[in-house]
């Protein structure tokens, strides 16, 4: 009987490390933010009180209209990359899956973006798209001067400036997971199908995209977390700007912080957790169903 | 030998090993060495000093801290803080630990709690006056002036883009302003620039960092009202005087299109070729057009109000430089500060960073371009002040006033609209900061 609790428990001490970092670097903070969120923590008292709800309060009665704004630009934001992300990473990882000349030289190229700074690239991006930039620049060249203008200017494509370069980014993630997920497919079912006369198109659909599922659904979940959490390119390209276009519940927790009251700026991250945390389990769980149906 | 034994063992030894290495060392209250002990001057603390990472480089700052160390045998631990330097700071203070020395206007703090009084204000004696004014809270010293001088906001522009219009005489008011511009325009030259590009937004605020100190010095008590929410902006007719005036040169096409986009270099550039002619800014970046343009000749004149040209506002690292309560080093963090001002640093910091002198011991007009030497007679003739933006406790929204910025310069905001907002922004930032009347 001791030696069967004993093997029990031998796991368990594996489990240790990993949970005490957890613990200590994951869960620690965030109970303490939390609980902050209900004081009136500020830069310039020394001290701090229970305020209870005063915080959630301030969020939704004075700034309702702006946060509203954050999370709707959040949201349009979120589903932008991730729909835009995902087709052309998907489309992009079937092409590098085939074999032509260059292959691995344009599988490399795709992943470098994601090698470099997204602050520096944001400023190089925020340089390309100006009114006088090479993109305008190139436009006018080619006699299309009518589409150009000022991107990061102009309320209207602001967003879209951002998205597109969150794309030309970090595509290559998506292209890897997606490429990774196709070839492990078994060939000889992929063989069969062709022997069974499927084409191109019943192949991808009936047989090559089931496969892919799990891997899409990763991508899909990965890039839209990533997108309601975007901060840094939104930051460094707009601030948010012209006047509020581009601003997300990241740069919106990010204004409060020069707000003197550091409670106010937690609760903020607070909501902004649980909206993100809502959303990703509910788009997990659709996920999995479509997969379970599909399996 | 038993376990038990063998455990103790090793736990002594490795709480040796991590007293030896220093691991629970804080790094800054070391028992300071005797002169003889080492063959080094007495000292062997480490002073903390938070800096914005802008900052860092000016006045010679490099040299100055490794002479002081020299002389001392004291250290200092000089870390740049690139984004949210406030935050920084006011965490670490919260925390009582990581910082001795730090910058910020007093409106962020609870300046009795958090900062250390400076002991010897002699140096009080050789500052401008009011730049003197600045240094105090609740009429004690708590900040001690940087060496790169004292910083102003105005308007500087290329001469020969001046001379190549036919503007004879720097504008005064709002009305000799905008015939200015329509003669820059005509001439093809773009007459003010503004640059609102994420990141360098904040650049868009020199305008209003100008336009508070003269509402500051022309309206006695007016801060006061502000921060008690007995008026508000609307009500104060030089605010409303200069968004209207800016809501107009905008329509007539006197700011550069591209204001929501353009990056502060860009308007050192369009101000050192004379593409454009003037910018709305902060005396630092005479400095920076002369890098880009070194043969450009740029003045300076205050910027205009409706009555005439504004009170200039004096200001040096917002109240200065300040040391933290909690420091267990704050006489040697004073001994720094009060080294950087000696007038031979003064002088080696004003070499590296032309800047006007706060120091009137300190006399380096001959190496000053144009518009500084302008500024230094404006300091030593003309009204000045340092009620400006640190004296309004509502925390600026700054970001949210950048953004209303780039809707006026963009021309979606018409002025009444931006000066609603305007005070609507305030109100809500008085609100979070739980601001009494508000």
């Amino acid at each position: 009987m001791r030696r069967i609790s004993h093997t029990s428990r031998y796991p368990l001490w594996f489990l240790l490390p990993a949970l005490v970092i957890f613990t200590v670097f994951f869960i620690g903070p965030a109970v303490v933010g939390l609980s902050l969120s209900f004081t009136n923590f500020s830069n310039n008292r020394a001290t701090y009180d229970f305020v209870g709800l005063k915080n959630y309060r301030l969020l939704f009665e004075v700034y309702g209209a702006d946060f509203t704004n954050s999370v709707i630009n959040q949201f349009v934001y979120a589903v932008s990359v991730t729909v835009v992300k995902t087709a052309l990473g998907v489309g992009v990882a079937l092409l590098l899956n085939s074999a032509f000349r260059g292959r691995n030289a344009i599988r490399g190229l795709i992943y470098i973006p994601m090698i470099f700074s997204g602050i520096v690239m944001a400023k190089v991006f925020q340089y390309l798209l100006r009114n006088d930039g090479p993109i305008n620049s190139a436009l006018r060249a080619v006699g299309l001067g009518g589409l150009a203008h000022d991107w990061l200017g102009d309320p209207n494509t602001a967003l879209a400036g951002v998205v597109a370069t969150d794309t030309w980014l970090y595509l290559g993630w998506t292209v890897v997971i997606v490429l990774a997920a196709l070839q492990a497919i078994p060939t000889e079912v992929i063989e069969a199908a062709q022997v069974d006369g499927a084409g191109a198109v019943r192949t991808f659909f009936s047989v090559k995209l089931p496969f892919l599922l799990p891997a899409i659904n990763i991508a899909v979940l990965l890039t839209l977390i990533s997108g309601l959490k975007v901060f840094d390119l939104i930051f460094a390209m707009t601030g948010g700007g012209p006047g509020k276009a581009t601003e997300v519940m990241s740069t919106f927790v990010q204004k409060t912080l020069g707000k003197s009251n550091i409670g106010y700026s937690l609760a903020v991250q607070m909501v902004q957790i649980a909206i993100i945390t809502v959303i990703a389990f509910a788009v997990n769980a659709y996920l999995r169903r479509r997969e379970a149906r599909n399996a | 030998m038993s376990k038990a034994a063998a455990r103790l063992l090793i736990a002594g030894v490795a709480a040796f090993a991590l007293t030896s290495c220093g691991l629970f060392s804080d790094g800054k209250s070391e028992s300071p060495k005797s002169p003889g002990e080492s063959g080094k001057p007495a000292g062997g603390v480490t002073v903390t000093y938070l800096i914005p990472a802008s900052q860092a480089k000016l006045g010679n700052l490099d040299k100055v801290i490794a002479a002081w160390e020299a002389k001392t045998g004291n250290k200092i631990d000089l870390q740049a803080i690139a984004d949210q330097y406030e935050s920084v700071v006011s965490t670490r203070l919260q925390s009582g630990t990581g910082v001795d020395i730090f910058q910020g206007k007093y409106s962020l703090f609870d300046v009795p709690a958090q900062m250390h009084p400076i002991s010897n204000t002699d140096f009080m004696s050789r500052i401008n006056p009011t730049l003197a004014e600045a240094m105090k809270f609740d009429g004690t010293v708590y900040g001690i002036p940087v060496p790169t001088g004292i910083n102003t906001m105005g308007v500087f522009y290329n001469k020969d883009a001046f001379a190549k219009a036919g503007v004879t005489e720097p504008p005064k008011t709002l009305d000799e302003m905008t015939a200015a511009m329509a003669k820059l325009k005509t001439a093809d030259i773009n007459p003010l620039f503004f640059s609102g590009a994420g990141g360098d937004g904040w650049t868009l605020l020199q305008d209003r960092n100008a336009l508070y100190f003269d509402i500051g010095y022309k309206s006695s008590g007016i801060w006061d009202k502000l921060n008690k929410n007995e008026i508000k902006w609307p009500d104060i007719p030089e605010f409303t005087d200069h968004f209207q005036a800016l809501a107009d040169w905008v329509k007539n096409g006197y700011i550069n299109p591209d204001a929501v986009t353009a990056n502060y270099s860009d308007a050192q550039t369009a101000v050192g070729t004379g593409k454009s002619a003037m910018v709305i800014q902060g005396d630092w970046v005479v400095g920076e057009i002369l890098k880009v343009s070194p043969d450009a000749k740029i003045g300076f004149f205050p910027l205009p109000t409706k009555s005439g040209p504004a009170a200039l506002g004096i200001s040096s690292g917002d109240g200065g430089v300040h040391i933290a309560k909690s420091s267990k080093v704050a006489a040697a963090a004073e001994d720094f500060l009060r080294f950087r001002i000696e007038p031979e640093q003064v002088k080696l910091a004003l070499q590296a960073t032309p800047a006007v002198s706060a120091f009137n011991d300190v006399e380096v007009g001959d190496l000053l371009p144009d518009a500084l030497k302008t500024i230094t007679d404006l300091t030593k003739s003309g009204p000045t002040t340092d009620k400006g933006e640190t004296s309004y406790l509502v925390p600026a929204p700054e970001t949210d006033l950048q953004g209303l910025y780039q809707e006026l310069l963009a021309g979606r905001m018409d002025a009444a609209t931006f000066i609603a907002q305007w005070q609507t922004q305030y109100e809500k930032a008085a609100k979070t900061a739980g601001l009494a009347g508000f």
